[in-house]
């Protein structure tokens, strides 16, 4: 038999509205409330053998607590999947069933489905979070739209309960976790790109295999009020480092930095410092390294008051960028800030190729 | 232009006193071909070996590949320009054979650090996981593995390698002379048939211009900062196109690839199922060093595309980094001129695939085909045999970088490192789906 | 990426980088426009002296960068540069 778990919040619980969103984690045999229709769309041999619910403020200011009963619900209960929603718009709600899915997939390895509008904040979360093990699908914005949201749930649930492999997002309908494979596809790359051309010619439809990228947009720091004032640091992806690449970086995909020291220096030598890059010709920087890391630049200007004394910290920062994947990029951005915060930095320049 | 392209499979290549092709035999004299390379001075060591799909093998040192190919009427030889004088090809009778390639190994350390004219090799596995991500496994190769001689740059030594894989291939390539085919397939224009739709090939090539061989090569003349030129696609399958061989990574195209161009094939078959018209292939120089370049190379092909009448393009590119953004700013560049465009290109994505696939984009390239991932990892298992001129390599070509015994499990943490381990030109079934 | 990063930390960050509009793409901040992929802070085809010059003065913009309230991503272009 499979065994199904159904997780609501305490308004699909039947339990109450708004008055009753500080309630505890509890726990009811069998189908109550929303579960009742997920019960129905399910087929033989396929059972919600318990339903739990908690109210939607107190998931969310009492996290750990919430997660935790929900987690040894679901396991003594021996869940072979569980659903949680479907949250329609409801923000709480939609943010506490993704937060549930990742919790139990965690720690139980259980795959898990839920459901919401494409709005709902809790998509956004559900997504960062690339999880393999937890399938989001789409809703109306409204509870008009819960059998047909149940109707869908079903389904998935059970072929997830069976351990099924679950194919790519557009042909099962889930939204994406971003997480793109490599797999064989049944022509060649070449036909499918002559068959794609044919149709764009046409007017007919077709369907891109590469989706143009959404960048995360980013409040700018607040601006120095007097550059010769702060203290500034150099960051170089160009690559320049001393001769030998003595931390042995890669000329590509590089997953660490490092610093070195120029407090004594006013320029940089040719011959004692080389570029290690695998995209670009490194000839230029390596007969003049001031390209990528422009040292008697700033002495001058350090000469002339630009940047005040004393105030160019005295240590450069490296990682040659060539193919940097952008979490590990994100994650590096993320320890040089604190360095830099840490060595009292206050603006920076980020020299890159 | 009308190529007649006559098909001689190869089943097996077999070493004898003679060389010989029959019933899809190919028997080859390895010492008669190691003479014939060691007649050039830049090279001190020479010889063959046979690999097949299946072999539990690890070949190192790969420099190049070449199918061996021949001109069997006229004037004009294959790689004009390198081989042989600088006259048109792309006409009359080749003939080429098929199912197997002359794989060029050779040891060269070359004296560039670090930077794109850094020398490097590959690695191909015959059997197991590193074959299943190589299009070249399913080959059967005759394994050219020379030495170059100390202190020669690198545009020397990668014309040592060249002259003895192309030399090496035409050798072989010559036993076909008077045999009938098994097949045989017509490349012709068609230029009447003014209904159908004409496309183009814009075929980004990525060339460093201050290296001594740039990557690209035209009739044996490197591509540096030229504009973008249109050639015909006959060209390609008669050797127009080489590239340089000291340094073979999976992003940029053998010359196997360039003799092969699977978007080339595909657009001619489906011109001769009268879908299409092949109008012509667009050489486009691509990495620019600043933006300026690239916006006036952009608009070069955008230029050259609409003199010739095309209605449609397929672009795609060679290489890695920032040339990508030239490819975008074409694909924006032609659509604006009414152009319509499909992308064919690998995609990034990192080790889990969660990183975004291309490095920039623009709105105009809405149709895009993907040819899988050039950066999911792949764990080699133990070689139980290597064959090549390294028994160690470097995993990772950085100034000190450690070597390791080829032999072991190698974690890689992309397929550059495979020859034929990326799929540039979308010639095999590769795709990356969202899940 | 990085630049990204040390802004979200409330560092101010001035990418000196060829690629501006790959930048400007990706959403970094302040941007000012380096000479060429291969060599951002100069130009080998200069006489040293006027290298050193174009030095300094990518440099100083990329300190008045530092210095500039910007809402949005903002590209710089240091001064006495023919198009680039």
């Amino acid at each position: 038999m499979i065994r199904v778990v159904h997780v609501l919040n305490q308004f699909f619980a039947g339990i109450g509205g708004e008055e009753k969103a500080d309630i505890a984690v509890a726990v009811a045999a069998g189908a109550v409330g929303a579960a009742r229709g997920l019960q129905a769309q399910l087929r033989e041999g396929e059972q919600v053998v318990a339903t739990v619910y908690s109210g939607d403020n107190y998931f969310h200011a009492h996290r750990d607590e919430a997660l935790n009963a929900i987690l040894s619900a679901v396991r003594e209960h021996d869940a072979d999947v569980v659903v949680a929603g479907p949250a329609f718009n409801a923000g709480r709600y939609g943010l506490a069933c993704v937060e549930i899915c990742q919790f139990l997939s965690e720690r139980l390895g259980l795959r898990c489905v839920t459901a919401m509008e494409r709005e709902n904040p809790g998509v956004a979360v559900y997504r960062d979070y690339h999880n393999e093990k937890v399938f989001l699908l789409p809703t109306t914005e409204s509870a008009a739209g819960m059998t047909r949201a149940l109707a869908a749930i079903a389904p998935l649930a059970a072929r997830l309960a069976r351990s099924e492999a679950i194919g790519p997002a557009s042909r099962e309908g889930y939204v994406p976790r971003g997480l793109r494979k490599l797999v064989r596809a049944e022509r060649s790359g070449a036909e499918r790109a002559v068959d794609m051309l044919l149709a764009k010619v046409e007017g007919k439809p077709f369907s891109t295999e590469i989706a143009m990228e959404v960048w995360d947009k980013v409040e700018p720091a607040a601006a120095l009020s007097d550059a010769a004032a702060a203290r500034i640091a150099v960051i170089c992806t160009g690559g320049v480092v001393p001769w030998g690449n003595p931390d042995g970086f890669k000329t590509y995909r590089n997953t660490f930095w490092r610093k070195y020291n120029f407090a004594e220096l006013r320029a940089l030598e040719p011959g004692k410092w080389e570029a290690v890059h695998g995209g670009y010709n490194i000839s230029f920087m390596n007969r003049n390294p001031h390209y990528g890391m422009p040292l008697d630049a700033l002495r001058a200007l350090e000469a002339e008051g630009r940047i005040g004394p004393g105030k160019l910290y005295p240590a450069y920062y490296v990682i040659p960028g060539n193919q940097g994947s952008p979490s590990v990029m994100r994650r590096v951005g993320q320890e040089i800030g604190a360095d830099l915060k840490k060595n009292g930095v206050d603006g920076v320049l980020l020299v890159a190729t | 232009m009308r190529l007649e392209m006559a098909e001689f499979s190869v089943r097996e290549i077999r070493f004898s006193e003679r060389f010989c092709y029959r019933d899809g035999v190919l028997e080859v004299d390895r010492n008669e071909l190691a003479r014939l390379v060691l007649r050039d001075p830049r090279i001190q060591a020479a010889r063959c070996e046979i690999v097949s799909p299946g072999d539990a093998v690890r070949v190192t040192g790969i420099r190049d590949l070449v199918e061996p190919r021949l001109k069997a009427s006229g004037s004009s030889q294959v790689f004009p320009g390198v081989l042989g004088p600088v006259a048109p090809v792309g006409n009359g009778v080749t003939h080429r054979l098929s199912g197997m390639a002359v794989l060029a190994c050779a040891a060269y350390e070359g004296t560039i650090r670090a930077g794109t004219g850094v020398q490097r090799s590959a690695i191909l596995d015959m059997a197991g996981a590193g074959a299943a991500a190589s299009r070249f496994s399913t080959l059967k190769h005759l394994v050219l593995i020379v030495e170059i001689s100390s202190g020669i740059a690198e545009v020397e030594a990668h014309g040592a390698i060249q002259k003895a894989e192309l030399e090496v291939a035409l050798r072989i390539a010559q036993t076909t002379r008077g045999a009938m085919p098994a097949k045989s397939e017509i490349f012709q224009s068609n230029a009447a048939e003014r209904a159908l739709p004409r496309v183009a090939l814009v075929q980004g090539c990525l060339t460093d211009a201050q290296q001594g061989h740039s990557g690209v090569s035209y009739y044996g003349l490197p591509i540096r900062e030229s504009l973008t030129t249109a050639i015909h696609p006959n060209e390609l399958f008669d050797g127009a196109v080489t590239v340089n061989t000291t340094r073979c990574v999976a992003y940029s195209p053998t010359t196997w690839d360039w003799q092969n161009h699977p978007l080339a094939l595909a657009l001619y078959r489906a011109q001769a199922a009268g879908r299409l018209n092949f109008a012509a292939v667009l050489l486009e120089r691509i990495a620019f060093e600043n933006f300026h370049g690239k916006e006036v190379v952009a608009h070069s092909t955008a230029q050259l595309a609409a003199q010739m009448q095309v209605d449609a393009a397929l672009v795609t590119w060679t290489g890695s980094g920032n040339a990508f953004v030239e490819v975008m700013m074409t694909i924006r560049a032609l659509e604006e001129r009414g152009i319509k465009t499909v992308l064919v290109t690998y995609e990034y994505g990192g080790k889990d695939g969660i990183d975004s696939p291309l490095l920039y984009y623009v709105p105009q390239a809405n149709a895009a085909v993907s040819t899988g991932s050039r950066d999911r990892w792949i764990e080699l298992p133990e070689a139980e045999k290597i064959i090549g001129p390294y028994d160690d390599i470097k995993v990772l070509s950085y100034p000190g970088a450690p070597k390791t015994p080829a032999r072991e499990r190698l974690t890689l943490d992309a397929r550059d490192m495979i020859a034929g381990g990326v799929d540039n030109w979308g010639g095999r079934d590769w795709v990356c789906e969202l899940f | 990426m990085i630049s990204k990063e040390l802004d979200r930390a409330g560092l101010p960050v001035a990418l000196i980088t060829a690629m501006y509009p790959v930048a400007e793409q990706v959403g970094a901040s302040r941007i000012v426009k380096a000479v060429a992929i291969p060599h951002p802070c100069g130009d080998p085809n200069l006489p040293a002296e006027l290298d050193a010059k174009l030095r300094r003065e990518i440099v100083l913009t990329a300190l008045k960068a530092l210095q500039a309230n910007v809402a949005t991503t903002t590209v710089f272009a240091p001064e006495g540069r023919s198009r680039s």
